[in-house]
């Protein structure tokens, strides 16, 4: 779906804005959004770019910076901390030769570090795009990512 | 038999994704009674009730109606604050993904009785599968007359709209959320004027918790009073709680008010995982207290909690084994709220990057006795100062250490010249 697609889908109103950013970078290959898109939305939606760059650096979900084609987001909180015996984060980490922050070479894969995920009674838990992968092991969180490398 | 349900009693027992079966286990009959009464009675039920709010500051929920009520404007909203990032709680998540329509019935007698047509359930982006649930709850409902124009053939529109978060917990801060709905970054605003006063676009809001919400349907069904012989006299009806961390099991579990945490932990919780010994709990969630082993006969209900200087009913009970080092969990917390501050005040804003050089202090055994002072100095300057709910109780867990780990502290420190 284009931009201006999503845009023509949704009321010309400000309060759209968070919305129309959210379907934008998941249709995205590479989650993130340009400088000129940023401007569209804002002339669209009669607010100032300004505006949209606040949104965009605020919420931890939007980048401005092309990640990866798949986010691998590891939970940091302490209920997943206290029963982490293995470090999930470290796991991915070296598993895919690149740190939190960091994207893989083929852009495959960019890992983050998420506040807590609500699956405390699952823990340790991360989330790949938007799928929860919950009661972690070393060997499940390489295979999960084998899984889709492919 | 220390659990009670009531608000989770469908949960795991109905198929949620079918408005049917929510039908056929009593599902809107609430809302159908509801609409026989007046909006007053509806809210003098809530009242009788003595519900509170579920979401952690514990606000008279009837109190609430009755300020949006009051309000001429003909737009009004109700709010589910659906933002749950409060670490170590998922019982939002759990009736969302298991009850949706009783979330959906809770705000349409809320709406019935505070004369507001439309309601905004807010879910944190991350819940993918809440999202998803509740996008198509609300669609059914609409079909089947629920929700929408001549809601059961009266003179009641409601409709409601789901808004997704996009990664920040302090949006579940009323204001903050209010924001966010408006489309701008997450920051909470100056109060007075109260969201019932002046909430989204300017129009008296009021704003509840998924949990809180949930009750509302079961208040109705079986009576304020009858509601109100459950639990505590301060605390009525029940509460879900988390368990998380290292126990044998964890999950979510319903109680009554007033039961001891040590028999929650022991009973429900399996106690201690791997036969070790806890060394500390930190209730609420992140910006909870925590407590010694030894302070686990305290009851669950808001008024013991209040003790804390923390309203932290949210329901989490996070239990860490003795092989966790205090002072490393301290910093994890304040890490936590650093990246979540929303940078608005001063307080919020620097005092979480300082509290956490102190706490590294601690840590490495390089505190002197002039950092005890300040660090307990700055937890209680930004408990007192901080604009919003996250900044005012991100000090906490700190507080509560220094008055119950205080040997620990002490243990720390390093005296110059000695």
């Amino acid at each position: 779906m284009s931009l201006k697609t999503i845009l023509s889908n949704h009321p010309n109103q400000p309060d759209q804005l968070i919305g129309i950013l959210l379907e934008l970078q998941a249709e995205k290959d590479r989650s993130f959004v340009t400088e000129e898109e940023a401007r569209e939305i804002a002339n669209h939606l009669g607010v100032t770019e300004s505006r949209v760059c606040a949104v965009l650096s605020f919420y931890s979900f939007f980048a401005t910076e092309p990640r990866g084609k798949h986010v691998i987001r590891v939970c940091k909180d302490v209920p997943c901390h206290v029963v982490d015996d293995f470090d999930v984060l470290k796991t991915v980490e070296e598993f895919l030769g690149v740190k939190a922050g960091q994207t893989t070479a083929n852009q495959k894969f960019t890992i983050e570090t998420s506040s807590c995920l609500g699956c405390c009674d699952h823990g340790p838990a991360m989330r790949i795009d938007e799928t929860l992968y919950v009661d972690l092991t070393a060997d499940r969180v390489r295979a999960i990512i084998a899984d889709i490398r492919g | 038999m220390l659990e009670r349900k009531l608000v989770s009693a469908r949960c795991g027992v109905i198929n949620p994704m079918s408005i049917d079966d929510y039908l056929a286990h009593d599902g809107y009959k609430s809302l159908e009674k509801a609409m026989t009464l007046t909006k007053e009675a509806v809210i003098a039920e809530v009242k009788t009730a003595g519900l509170r709010g579920r979401g952690g500051a514990g606000f008279p929920t009837a109190m609430k109606m009755a300020s949006l009520a009051i309000e001429a404007d003909p737009e009004k909203y109700v709010v589910c604050n659906a933002d749950e990032g409060e670490p170590g709680n998922f019982k939002d998540r759990y009736l969302l993904e298991n009850d949706p329509h009783s979330v959906l019935e809770g705000m349409a007698i809320v709406g019935y009785a505070t004369g507001a047509t439309k309601g905004y359930i807010y879910i944190r982006g991350e819940y993918d599968l809440p999202i998803r649930t509740m996008r198509w709850t609300v669609e059914q409902a609409g079909r089947r007359g629920y929700l929408g124009r001549m809601i059961l053939g009266c003179d009641f529109t409601f409709d409601v709209e789901i808004r997704s978060g996009a990664g920040s917990y302090v949006c579940g801060e009323e204001f903050a959320l209010i924001e966010s709905i408006e489309g701008k970054p997450g920051r909470t605003r100056v109060k007075p004027p109260f969201p019932t006063q002046h909430g989204i676009f300017g129009k008296p809001t009021l704003i509840s918790n998924v949990e809180t919400f949930v009750n509302i349907p079961v208040i109705l069904a079986i009576g304020g009073s009858e509601f109100a012989k459950i639990g505590t006299k301060s605390s009525t009806g029940t509460k879900l709680i988390c368990l998380s961390g290292n126990l044998n099991h964890r999950g979510i579990f319903e109680i009554p008010f007033g039961v001891p945490i040590r028999a929650v932990i022991d009973e429900l919780g399996g106690g201690c995982a791997n036969n070790r010994k806890i060394r500390m709990v930190q209730l609420g969630g992140a910006c909870g207290p925590i407590i010694p082993p030894f302070m686990l006969d305290m009851t669950i209900d808001y008024e013991r909690f209040e003790e804390f200087e923390s309203k932290t009913g949210a329901g989490a009970i996070i239990v860490i084994d003795d092989r966790f080092d205090l002072f490393k969990i301290l910093l994890r917390i304040v890490k936590f709220f650093a990246h979540e501050s929303c940078g608005k005040c001063v307080p919020c804003r620097e005092g979480n990057a300082q509290l956490s050089i102190m706490l590294e202090k601690f840590i490495d055994r390089r505190a002197t006795p002039t950092d005890l002072l300040s660090l307990e100095s700055l937890a209680r300057v930004m408990h007192q100062t901080s604009l919003c709910g996250l900044g005012q109780t991100c000090p906490t867990s700190i507080i509560a250490a220094l008055r119950y780990f205080r040997e620990d502290f002490l243990e720390r420190i390093e005296y110059p010249g000695i």
